[in-house]
């Protein structure tokens, strides 16, 4: 995938690389673990998505955007890693819940635990869309390259999420707790 | 930790800045993970990267 976005193979710098991989631990993990929802098991796809990236770096052309290319390679293997164990649509709601502790903040009358728990019934597009977006802060346009979607998708599948998220909050928090 | 803050202002395609109780609840819960303490093993891995600069030819 990355050669597909970034065109002809340029040597990156692997002294600068392995700096702007370290740099971007951080959000890498925040993104897998909104995606897979397990502390565990997205450090091993962040860790994994490294090693890919590192073997393909002759394919990273020095001054594109590094951060989408390394979430595209962090998504993509998430995902063929979901095919390969099929455990994608059940989730489990009580072990979600137990990594996922938020403290019970507020934040304009929605707490940061609903909001957690509500993403886990959201389809994994939206999903992925608000961490993208609302979690990650990317633009739409670097959305829309990560997700491989046009721009008009990621508004759509944005919109859906956050109303989602306010339906399953605002509507029956029993029922998203449950 | 994200480079959310490195972002230009007015960049076309940035989503709108209003305040969405919603996307602020998403954006803490975003940051409390990257503000986690990065596990050991991640040094590990990236010292072993180190050691290996050239690309791997079997890709």
């Amino acid at each position: 995938m990355a050669d597909q976005i970034n065109g002809a193979a340029v040597e990156a710098d692997p002294e600068q690389f392995i700096a702007d991989i370290t740099a971007l631990i951080p959000s890498l993990r925040a993104f897998a673990r909104g995606l897979c929802r397990d502390r565990e098991y997205a450090d091993d796809l962040v860790q994994e998505a490294m090693m890919r990236a590192w073997a393909s770096r002759s394919t990273f052309i020095p001054g594109s955007n590094f951060r989408a290319w390394m979430f595209i390679i962090l998504r993509n293997h998430f995902y063929s890693s979901v095919r390969k164990r099929n455990q994608h649509v059940v989730w489990d709601p009580e072990a979600a819940e137990r990594i996922l502790v938020q403290e019970p903040t507020q934040e304009g009358g929605i707490h940061v635990d609903d909001v957690n728990r509500a993403m886990l019934k959201l389809p994994d597009q939206q999903r992925e869309m608000l961490l993208l977006i609302a979690g990650a802060g990317m633009s739409y346009e670097d959305a829309a390259m990560v997700a491989g979607c046009n721009i008009g998708t990621v508004k759509s599948r944005l919109n859906r999420g956050r109303a989602a998220i306010k339906a399953l909050i605002e509507g029956d928090v029993s029922e998203v707790t449950a | 930790m994200t480079d959310r803050n490195k972002q230009p202002p007015g960049v076309k395609g940035v989503p709108p800045m209003a305040f969405d109780p919603v996307e602020a609840a998403l954006r803490q819960i975003f940051d409390d993970v990257a503000a986690e303490d990065v596990p050991a093993d991640f040094a590990d891995l990236v010292a072993k990267l180190s050691k290996h600069p050239r690309p791997s030819k079997d890709k």
